[in-house]
């Protein structure tokens, strides 16, 4: 008879001891699944990362922000929607081709310290996502484009950009994008104050 | 050498042979998708869409001096449209003239390129220079150069001449000069 008092031991059968061959061969599986599923997590990580990041994303600055791109802070003084570009004395304006028109940012660059070429082009961003680069106008503007060797370290340089636009989009610019084709990160957007 | 290794080597031998195999076959004839179009009418690829019009034969060119010239064959000179209806730019700055046979023509101009930026279109017409022998199903192809080629879509738009017009798209070039305008135009969609 036994004991109610004493907790009943029960043996549990021996754990089968498995040949030293099979046991090398299931560790070497379980190694094998374990790198597979690092792989797998690698490439999971990689794809979300890749697809977040090869899309062009924007961050809109408050009006007349300053917002910067490599060593140099920019920004907007005017964006200006016209459909004459006007020139030098005696120029004829330039005038817009149908459906188009033109929308002039003025700029300013401040360079914090000397370097490579400063990259001063800046492009405009529309409705949707749609982004325009500067073109070159077919008149003599008063305000120079951005030239690096007139930059001078620490000191605001002015320049303005000119874009052709849809005239259906131009009511719609979120303003002045600082691209930088060498970052993955949000492109800043900038408007004028006021 | 031991049976177990053996059949390893074997299995180990076998994944290679059978990899290579799987490589090759899945190989594709083209590297490329292929869109097919119609002439005038618009054809959606990629981020943009393509107008193929304005077909146009003659064994002279006039205007620009790049271009100009006489031929003792044909030219064929055909209108493209590019247009970026979306957010996206499109660019088309690659084109060959194929034919039914081998034989493969490049433009006649040294330069071509199509760059519409977001809500605009760029047109330019494409020169070719060919036999007029072989000109019964000639089709346009266009395609967008790479700097890092990857699959992509080329699209294809007969132009028209089939075995049974070819001799009059032929008469019609005879003694016929031809203004074509290689540079482009951008216009704003509306």
């Amino acid at each position: 008879m036994s004991d109610p008092s004493r907790p009943a031991v029960t043996t549990a059968p021996p754990a089968p001891v498995l040949p030293p061959g099979r046991a090398s061969r299931r560790g070497a599986w379980l190694g094998t699944a374990a790198v597979l599923a690092l792989v797998l997590v690698y490439l999971t990580l990689w794809w979300g990362w890749a697809s977040v990041h090869t899309a062009e994303r924007y961050r809109q600055l408050p009006p007349g922000a300053t917002g910067n791109r490599g060593d140099a802070d920019y920004t907007v003084l005017g964006l200006q929607r016209t459909d004459r570009l006007r020139g030098g004395a005696g120029e004829r304006p330039q005038q817009a081709d149908a459906g188009t028109t033109f929308v002039v940012a003025a700029m300013s660059v401040t360079r914090r310290r000397s370097g490579p070429p400063l990259l001063c082009s800046v492009d405009l961003l529309g409705p949707g996502g749609r982004l325009w680069s500067p073109t070159l106008p077919q008149v003599q503007r008063a305000a120079p484009s951005c030239d690096t060797d007139d930059v001078v370290v620490g000191r605001p340089y002015r320049f303005e950009s000119v874009f052709v636009v849809p005239a259906g989009d131009a009511d719609q610019i979120r303003g002045v994008a600082l691209t930088d084709r060498t970052s993955a990160g949000r492109t800043p957007v900038l408007r004028p104050a006021g | 050498m031991s049976r177990p290794r053996l059949l390893g080597l074997l299995a180990a031998i076998l994944c290679v042979a059978l990899a290579a195999a799987l490589l090759r076959t899945s190989e594709a004839a083209l590297d490329h998708q292929v869109v097919r179009g119609r002439l005038e009418q618009p054809v959606r690829v990629g981020t943009g869409e393509v107008v193929v019009d304005q077909v146009r034969v003659a064994d002279r060119l006039s205007g620009d001096s790049s271009v100009a010239g006489r031929t003792p064959g044909l030219f064929v000179v055909v209108r493209v449209d590019a247009a970026a209806p979306g957010t996206e730019e499109f660019r088309l700055d690659e084109a060959r003239l194929l034919t039914r046979g081998d034989r493969i023509y490049a433009p006649y101009q040294a330069t071509f390129g199509l760059d519409a930026p977001p809500g605009f279109a760029d047109r330019a017409d494409l020169v070719f220079e060919v036999d007029p022998a072989g000109i019964a199903g000639l089709t346009l192809e266009l395609w967008q150069s790479e700097l890092v080629s990857g699959y992509q879509a080329r699209v294809q738009v007969p132009l028209g001449i089939t075995a049974a017009n070819a001799g009059a798209w032929r008469d019609a070039g005879v003694r016929t000069a031809v203004e074509p305008d290689i540079y482009g135009r951008t216009r704003a969609l509306t």
